[in-house]
C-alpha cells in the first residue's frame, strides 16, 4: 500500500476532498440542484457543524460553490471542476501512452 | 468505481516496451518529472508527477507479459494498474487498465452529469492531449520533442 502525496495544487485537494463517501453524497446531492446548508444537513441526518466543515473542505477544493441569496447561503457543485478530476487520469494514460509508444519505438529502431 | 482502458500496438518487441514500464529513467521520459522503483512484487513504485503530486505503491506482478502495479490514495482502497503486453504483427500490442479510481464523477446522478460523462467519453476515446499536461514538454506532431 502507498499513498498520494499532492503537490500544493488544488487538484490534490480534490482528491482527498473526493476521498470521504459523505462528501461524494453531497456533490451528488448538489450537483444539479443548489441547497441551503440546512437542507443538506437534513438529508444526511448530520449536524449544522458536521455539514459545514465538509462542505468548507468542498470548497476549499473547488469542487462546491456558494451564493448568497438573501440571507441564505445556497451551495452546488462545480461540474466543471468534477469533470475536470475525471479527465485527469484518462488525459494521464493518453499523453503517456503515446510518449511511451514513441520512445519504444526509437529504442526498437536504435536511435531512441 | 472508474475505469481508464486503453489499447495500442506500438513497433517494438515486446521487451523493448516492458522495460518502459520498469527502467526509472525511461518512465521519467513519458510519465513524469522523476521515478524510483524497484520493480520486483512487492517492491516500491513511486512516480514524481510534478505539479499533480506525488503517486506511490507497488508492485504485484511483474513477468514478460503482464506488469500489475497497486497505487493508495489515503482513505480509499487501491486503485490498480495493470499492463498486458503480448507479441503481435511484428510489435507489441499493449492493453492497459487502471481500474479503482475515485468515483466522484461516477456517483454522481441527473441530467446534467450525463451531459457532461457523454462528453467526456468523447473526448477520452479519440480527443487530442490536454494543454495542462504535467511536466513533461508536449511532443511534436511528428515525434519529437520540444
Amino acid at each position: 500500500m502507498g499513498q498520494v502525496t499532492p503537490a500544493p495544487d488544488p487538484r490534490g485537494d480534490r482528491f482527498r476532498a473526493l476521498g470521504d463517501p459523505t462528501r461524494r453524497g453531497i456533490l451528488a446531492l448538489i450537483a444539479d440542484d443548489e441547497r441551503p446548508a440546512g437542507q443538506i444537513a437534513a438529508a444526511f441526518a448530520m449536524t449544522r457543524p458536521g455539514v459545514s466543515r465538509h462542505l468548507r473542505i468542498l470548497r476549499e477544493a473547488g469542487l462546491v460553490r456558494v451564493r448568497a441569496r438573501g440571507t441564505t447561503r445556497l451551495y452546488r457543485a462545480d461540474t466543471e471542476a468534477l469533470a475536470d478530476m475525471a479527465r485527469f487520469f484518462a488525459r494521464f494514460w493518453d499523453d503517456g501512452l503515446a510518449r511511451l509508444k514513441h520512445a519504444a519505438q526509437a529504442e526498437a529502431r536504435g536511435d531512441g | 468505481m472508474a475505469e481508464v482502458r486503453r489499447s495500442l500496438w506500438i513497433d517494438a518487441p515486446p521487451e523493448v516496451v516492458h522495460r518502459q514500464f520498469t527502467d526509472p529513467a525511461r518512465i521519467a521520459a513519458w510519465a513524469g518529472c522523476g521515478a524510483d522503483l524497484d520493480p520486483r512484487p512487492g517492491g516500491i513504485y513511486r512516480l514524481d508527477m510534478g505539479r499533480a503530486g506525488v503517486f506511490a505503491g507497488r508492485f504485484v506482478t511483474v513477468t514478460p507479459g503482464l506488469i500489475v502495479q497497486e497505487v493508495g490514495v489515503p482513505g480509499q482502497a487501491p486503485s490498480r494498474i495493470e499492463i498486458v503486453l503480448a507479441a503481435e504483427a511484428g510489435g507489441t500490442r499493449l492493453t492497459l487498465t487502471h481500474s479503482g479510481l475515485p468515483d466522484g464523477v461516477g456517483a454522481m446522478a441527473g441530467r446534467g452529469w450525463d451531459h457532461h460523462l457523454a462528453r467526456l467519453a468523447v473526448a477520452a476515446a479519440g480527443g487530442a492531449p490536454a494543454g495542462d499536461s504535467l511536466c513533461v514538454r508536449p511532443l511534436t506532431p511528428d515525434g519529437g520533442r520540444l
